[in-house]
């Protein structure tokens, strides 16, 4: 079925809903797009990487790795990472930063939430675009 | 406080920009005068990755993927760099922005417009900062 004819299909249907039945149809709508998403390659680099990025794109799947557990031993702070070593965390990202530059100057060093997930979303309405 | 008046219009109405400054939390490089567009409609903050690359910003953040409202664009894999943000007398530290290959034009998301305090003045067409947290 052509793209068109679904959008057409979804409207009556969608007229005919009561308002919270038709929101449920567009949290599902939202669901499916969220998976489309994870499905996405997260080793994909739309950008071309540089020495730089790559080590810190490394230092990323390094990080989502490790296991739940290890991960899990520095909930609430910021992780530094330089390739496969965990440099330190702390609460604080400044403190952090701090630290870290001093030991490791001019090194591509990975500050990430321990928290975060991988690749979160980052969506924009309506930009304009090249 | 400081006002800053809209800019060029787009489809026929002006559009709040605003000018910032970026420093970069690892390499020390600056860049001023920027104009960025005010989106609420925008979950982040991004940059054309030229621009930063050009000024010798160091990535030192996550990455995170990027998705528009277009239904003919992928979605892009975007770079997260560290930055002291100035707007106007204001200063953010630790704001995370994000560099992209596809955008043409600076775009402040709601990460930054939701440590300000301002008013939307569009009868007069400025937007006016009130306050930064």
């Amino acid at each position: 079925m052509a793209q068109t004819q679904i959008k057409e299909k979804l409207n009556v249907l969608i007229d005919s809903l009561p308002t919270e039945q038709a929101e449920l149809v567009l949290d599902f709508a939202v669901l499916l797009r969220q998976r489309q998403a994870q499905a996405v390659d997260p080793n994909q680099t739309a950008i071309e990487a540089n020495p730089w990025e790559t080590a810190l794109a490394d230092a990323e799947t390094y990080w989502f790795q490790l296991s739940e557990a290890t991960r899990s031993q520095y909930k609430g702070k910021t992780v530094a990472i330089l390739h496969d070593q965990i440099l330190d965390s702390d609460v604080e990202l400044a403190a952090l930063r701090e630290r870290v530059t001093r030991a490791y100057p001019d090194q591509p060093v990975l500050y990430l939430p321990a928290d975060a997930e991988q690749l979160p979303p980052l969506f924009v309405r309506g930009p304009r675009f090249q | 406080m400081t006002i800053f008046r809209f800019g060029p219009a787009s489809g026929g109405e002006p559009s709040p920009i605003v000018s910032i400054d970026l420093t970069d939390e690892i390499s020390h490089s600056t860049l001023s005068n920027l104009t960025a567009l005010v989106d609420t409609g925008a979950d982040g903050t991004l940059i054309p990755l030229n621009i930063l690359q050009e000024a010798g910003f160091r990535p030192s953040r996550q990455r995170r993927r990027f998705y528009t409202a277009r239904e003919d664009q992928s979605p892009e894999i975007v770079i997260g760099y560290s930055v002291l943000l100035r707007i106007g007398h204001f200063e953010l530290h630790d704001v995370d922005i994000y560099a992209s290959r596809s955008i043409s034009e600076i775009i402040l998301g709601r990460d930054v417009l939701n440590r300000l305090t301002f008013i939307y003045d569009g009868p007069q067409s400025i937007l006016e900062i009130l306050d930064a947290g």
